[in-house]
């Protein structure tokens, strides 16, 4: 299983995620040329993190399920032992690591430069706002199966999230730290995860709706399990 | 051939759930943040403020840059604008003393003296907002400068700072003359609002402040809709049967450009007729001919550009790096963009995607900008033309096998 | 203008990959065959016929006019290609309509034909349904009515019975031959079968190269004195399938009866074994087995 697991992180590296992770990477790169990051207080480079960086969260998320977009693929991996939810779980890991790896780096490059801030919490709160947002595409793909629409969500939320700010989102506002506020943290993360986690199901067992007949799950695995229908 | 492809392209998009969500998004913004068109109001005598508007007097442009400088100096945080794009930065400590120096030289008294006075009246101001008072009734913090400072030794100095700065700073020149601003006097409201009246015909005024909204908006969503559209051949796997027919790239990829962008620009279009007819009937009961048209040229001369920019943006960078790079390239952008317009919500232009222009009325201020207003929108939509022509030829190369993209395209 | 294809010593390379070398054909009016096994070539040439690649050197011309006029070119040439597909939410009507205005046909033709073209294609039924509900044949006829839409000197096929049921094989095959009438029709398969029942004359492609050129009855001429049946025992069966290219094999209990290629002619390889007329397959199959057998 493991020697398995290994082989679709490196498949979706090589096939997916590894132009994502590029796009996030010049993110990052361009930071320093769009603001400065030398010797920020607490507010500034929250800002930073809040209203720029967290784009990474749509990028590196919202691609877990661009592989398999096609429904022929899909229909293969619905046939084949290994659920397609652990498929899904080996990508989203992979996007996490990415982001972790990124966020934790921007963080250790903005503190290097002078800028003071809680790391730790800071890191919580990134990867939190990264989630929820990369999460909400993940939803709009996993129930339309258009990646503009995914993307264009997830932004739309951003832009909300801009315009309206607190009024509008309370608890799911995603420039809280720039309030010097971590408990919408809590409510981006828990939401986030609930969302990816429904999306994940969504994507695992919405193809079992074959034009009206739904197959239980016990059907699912006696086909994988060569058992027959 | 192309008419025909044109109108056949317009139906696919407007069954499209992209498009869908995109005009749902345009009456959703409309209705939250412009809704209710209120009255433009004549200016009366005695009261208490009237607004404030550029000034020409050097006394007043020295005054503005002084107490920005030093707004700027306390919290290290300085405005530069390289390019045109906005970008905040921070000054060494040897940097921040320099400016210190010229502080006090120019406003002729030490810094701790200037921050207790601006500590004082914060602390006024608390007291006087607890009171019940509105912030506008307050006066407001001023550093006046030395009278021994010439306006060109001012500018001298200035210009050290905006040099440490990397230039195209808030204190250059060209931003010192430009965005200095003073108290508006009855007399000079008044000749504010017959410029409205005259020259606006009130629907410029109201025109303008929804271009400042929907430009917004105008400058991401619609590339969306391009790289849906982008993305359709490869996704219905059609791209060989289109390919090999007899249609030329540029009729057919113009066709689908000029589709998405009249799918965008449509909706903006209609939602501007409401409001276009309330300032028309405003007009009517003021005893003024409206100029019925007014929306459609500022949608056309403002709006339409960024929407041609934006669509562009998606198919050309759709085509060079697929679908995902058109979205990210222009999030990227239109967030930088973004954060320059925060800074000045009333007349910022430069280079920005969405000019902003946040105020009902401030003819003047619109008078001041429109050269550079136009210069930016034929920018963008040459910058538009640009990415289409390149669009072209990429996929031109992409129906001929020339286009490898490191792999077989099909 | 003379309806005729003319390739001359045309190559294609994908970096350092040559895909075809030194292919020199002239394809005249009729049903032309293109044979050949997976990565031959075949789509290679067709896609290069069609506008979709370009050469790396030779010259190609068709119908007098070179292969670089690509505009004219598509203006000539109707392709079906190997995955035929269209946007799934247009319907049959919508997606022929779609295509006739990308052919640049008028408003009246275009329905027209569209309309006589489903008859044809027997889709005249399924003019409103959406393409993503078609069955796999149902969207091959669709893909050769498009290719005809706009009336073209040449059609170019790329494996069209390929997951087809036998019915609608030969549905398509006989379409086919209908429409060769008065125009090219190049037809690229790995099926023998198909070009048996349609095409007189074909090619064979192998690794790139023009491995023959001439008729179906030349080819069986060729292989003829070449196929042998057989009926040996199962445990001969493994020594005879190293030997020999075996093309065919029925079992009958202990016995098998074998039929396959030998190269040596006027010579019966072993003693059992007996002369047959060769097939279309068999005789593609002694040609890309030729030299390898013992």
């Amino acid at each position: 299983m493991a020697e398995n697991i290994i082989e679709i992180w490196k498949a979706n590296w090589r096939g997916n995620l590894r132009c994502h992770a590029l796009g996030a990477l010049i993110l990052c790169a361009v930071t320093p040329f769009l603001f400065d990051t030398r010797g920020l207080d607490a507010v500034s480079t929250a800002k930073i993190l809040e209203c720029y960086l967290i784009l990474m969260g749509i990028v590196c998320l919202v691609p877990v399920f661009l592989p398999d977009q096609d429904h022929a693929i899909r229909e293969l991996l619905d046939t084949k032992r290994m659920s397609p939810a652990v498929v899904c779980a080996v990508r989203l890991a992979q996007s996490i690591t990415v982001l972790t790896i990124l966020t934790g780096g921007m963080l250790w490059y903005l503190r290097e430069n002078g800028c003071e801030f809680p790391f730790k919490m800071y890191f919580a709160g990134s990867m939190a706002g990264m989630l929820f947002v990369g999460s909400i595409g993940m939803i709009v793909f996993a129930l339309t199966d258009k990646m503009p629409l995914s993307y264009m969500a997830a932004i739309l939320y951003y832009v909300i999230d801009t315009g309206g700010g607190k009024k509008y989102l309370g608890n799911w506002y995603l420039h809280s730290m720039c309030e010097e506020s971590f408990q919408e943290k809590w409510y981006l993360f828990l939401t986030g995860a609930a969302l990816i986690g429904l999306a994940l199901l969504c994507r695992t067992y919405a193809g079992r709706w074959h034009f009206g007949k739904r197959k239980k799950p016990s059907q699912i695995f006696r086909i994988r399990a060569g058992m027959g229908g | 051939m192309g008419m025909q492809l044109f109108l056949k392209e317009c139906r696919q998009n407007a069954k499209s759930l992209t498009y869908l969500v995109y005009v749902c998004c345009l009456i959703l913004f409309y209705v939250t943040q412009l809704g209710e068109v209120s009255m433009i109001t004549e200016p009366k005598p005695g009261q208490e403020r009237y607004g404030t508007m550029p000034s020409d007097e050097e006394s007043i442009q020295m005054e503005c840059a002084l107490n920005e400088l030093f707004q700027n100096y306390e919290d290290n945080s300085y405005v530069t604008y390289p390019l045109g794009f906005y970008r905040q930065a921070a000054l060494s400590d040897e940097e921040q003393e320099y400016v210190r120096e010229t502080i006090e030289e120019v406003a002729g008294e030490k810094i701790e003296t200037l921050e207790e006075s601006f500590a004082m009246y914060q602390e006024e101001m608390e007291q006087k907002m607890m009171e019940g008072k509105s912030i506008l009734e307050l006066d407001t913090f001023s550093i006046v400068p030395d009278e021994t400072i010439t306006y060109e030794t001012f500018l001298e100095k200035m210009k050290v700072i905006d040099q440490m700065l990397g230039g195209s700073s808030r204190f250059s020149e060209k931003r010192i003359k430009s965005e200095a601003t003073v108290e508006m006097t009855y007399e000079q409201a008044k000749e504010e609002y017959e410029k409205i009246i005259e020259k606006d015909k009130i629907s410029g005024a109201y025109a303008r402040l929804f271009c400042d909204y929907f430009g917004i908006l105008l400058a991401i969503l619609p590339v969306f809709l391009a790289v849906t559209r982008a993305v359709r051949d490869q996704r219905a796997k059609a791209f060989e049967v289109i390919a090999s027919k007899k249609i030329s790239t540029a009729t057919l990829v113009l066709s689908r450009y000029f589709a998405v962008t009249a799918a965008a620009i449509t909706p903006v279009i209609v939602l501007a007729i409401s409001p276009a007819m309330q300032t028309v009937y405003m007009a009517k009961t003021m005893g003024i001919s409206a100029d019925l048209w007014m929306y459609g040229k500022y949608i056309g001369g403002w709006l339409l550009p960024s929407a041609l920019f934006s669509v562009a943006a998606g198919f050309f960078f759709s085509e060079l790096a697929g679908g995902a790079a058109g979205i990210l390239v222009m999030v990227l952008f239109w967030i930088v963009n973004l954060f320059q317009s925060s800074y000045q919500l009333t007349g910022s232009v430069g280079w920005n995607v969405m000019p902003r222009f946040n105020s009902l009325g401030k003819r003047s201020v619109f008078e001041g900008i429109l050269g550079e207003l136009i210069q930016n929108r034929i920018g963008y939509t040459i910058a538009a033309v640009l990415m289409v022509a390149a669009t072209i030829v990429i996929y031109d190369r992409k129906r001929k096998g020339r286009w490898k993209n490191g792999r077989k395209y099909h | 203008m003379e309806t005729k294809i003319v390739l001359r010593d045309v190559c294609k390379d994908y970096g350092r990959k040559r895909a075809l070398s030194g292919i020199n054909l002239t394809i005249e009016s009729g049903m032309f065959g293109l044979l050949g096994p997976n990565g031959a070539g075949k789509t290679t040439l067709m896609k290069m016929l069609a506008t979709l690649l370009t050469k790396s050197s030779g010259e190609i011309t068709m119908c007098g006019v070179p292969i670089e006029e690509s505009r004219k070119i598509r203006a000539m040439v109707g392709y079906l290609p190997q995955d035929f597909s269209m946007y799934g939410t247009m319907s049959v009507c919508e997606g022929m309509d779609y295509i006739g205005v990308l052919c640049g046909m008028e408003k009246k033709t275009r329905r027209e034909r569209i309309f006589e073209l489903l008859g044809k294609v027997n889709l005249q039924d399924c003019e409103k349904k959406k393409i993503r509900t078609l069955s796999g044949g149902m969207k091959r006829r669709m893909g050769i009515a498009q290719a005809l839409l706009h009336d073209p000197k040449v059609l170019i096929v790329d494996e069209p019975t390929a997951g087809l049921d036998p019915e609608e094989r030969v549905r398509f095959r006989n379409l086919l031959c209908e429409v060769a009438q008065d125009r090219i029709v190049l037809l690229s398969t790995h099926i023998v079968g198909d070009i048996e029942a349609t095409c007189e004359e074909i090619a064979i492609l192998q690794q790139g190269r023009i491995l023959y050129r001439g008729t179906v009855t030349e080819l069986l001429e060729e292989a003829k004195g070449s196929i042998f049946e057989a009926e040996i025992s199962r445990m001969e069966l493994e020594k005879i399938k190293e030997r020999y290219c075996v093309t065919g094999m029925i079992s009958q209990g202990q016995h098998v009866q074998v039929r396959f290629v030998c190269e040596e002619k006027g010579k019966l390889p072993f003693a059992g074994a007996r002369e047959c007329e060769p097939n279309a397959e068999d005789a593609y199959l002694y040609l890309m087995h030729r030299g390898e057998m013992r």
